[in-house]
């Protein structure tokens, strides 16, 4: 039931979306570019969130995790973006904010094209480094969007700050194996880890409640 | 050796992908700034507004 809702939850911003274009809502370009916008951006710190979290509590599973919520985010940025260019006046580059929302999308689409066993097996050790690299560079595009949305979006821009401190930090070298080390020693951990771990996954939910909870609210205001 | 002609294919196929990735990314940058930018100043406008 539990692994239903966290399979399911990312699609919400897009059934609110739905709602919207039903009700024929005359926000639509807006509200649905906070809500897919939102969504999206939380979908991609999921998504990069899965392989620290995996190293510090040996979860199973983290690649269909993975996989999952970097579709959602490229699901999400292609229905804003579908949004964006056919009801707005705009296009897909009208504003700066929007060339760089569009950016992020064109990145992602040769990683989901190849977001199957098939690409897998047919680049072999290279489609890591590819999945790596459009997550990567997505992230930093996605940093650039969100500052470029300036005084409108900083309660937005501040969550994604949050949670990409800590997720940066531990895509540093030599990271991974300090993490899974501190799963196995926990208290008996240097207390440099002691103290590192515990402020990077406060900082990790802060963020998280705090982008979650504009989501609502951007739903919410939608219904 | 059949191991490293799986290799070497796999490499040529990432060759491929990463340069139609790259071309991808830089034919949407430089449309979606020339269209924008004949949009004049409101391009670069704040407050962000759709």
């Amino acid at each position: 039931m539990r692994k239903a809702l966290l399979y399911a939850l990312p699609l919400l911003p897009l059934a609110a979306c739905l709602w919207l274009l039903v009700t024929r809502s005359p926000g639509l370009q807006r509200q649905a570019g906070d809500i897919l916008g939102l969504g999206a951006t939380l979908c991609l710190l999921a998504c990069l969130s899965v392989s620290p979290l995996a190293a510090l509590t040996g979860m199973r599973q983290a690649g269909l995790w993975r996989q999952w919520y970097g579709l959602c985010v490229f699901i999400l940025g292609v229905s804003g973006l579908v949004i964006s260019a056919t009801v707005g006046m705009q296009g897909f580059a009208g504003t700066v904010q929007q060339w760089t929302g569009t950016l992020i999308v064109v990145i992602l689409v040769p990683a989901a094209l190849t977001s199957n066993s098939l690409s897998q097996k047919l680049l072999g050790g290279y489609w890591k480094t590819c999945q790596r690299r459009a997550a990567y560079a997505a992230w930093l595009v996605l940093g650039v969007h969100l500052a470029l949305l300036g005084g409108m979006a900083w309660h937005a821009t501040a969550g994604f700050a949050m949670m990409s401190v800590p997720l940066a930090a531990a895509r540093l070298p030599g990271s991974r194996r300090q993490l899974a080390r501190f799963r196995r020693t926990r208290m008996s951990a240097p207390r440099v880890l002691r103290v590192l771990v515990p402020a990077g996954l406060v900082l990790l939910t802060a963020g998280a409640v705090l982008l979650l909870w504009l989501e609502g609210t951007a739903i919410f205001h939608a219904a | 050796m059949r191991r490293e002609r799986r290799v070497a294919r796999q490499a040529r196929y990432a060759r491929w992908l990463s340069l139609a990735t790259t071309t991808l990314v830089l034919v949407t940058a430089a449309t979606g700034l020339l269209m924008g930018v004949r949009h004049g100043t409101a391009f670069f406008s704040y407050p962000y507004t759709t």
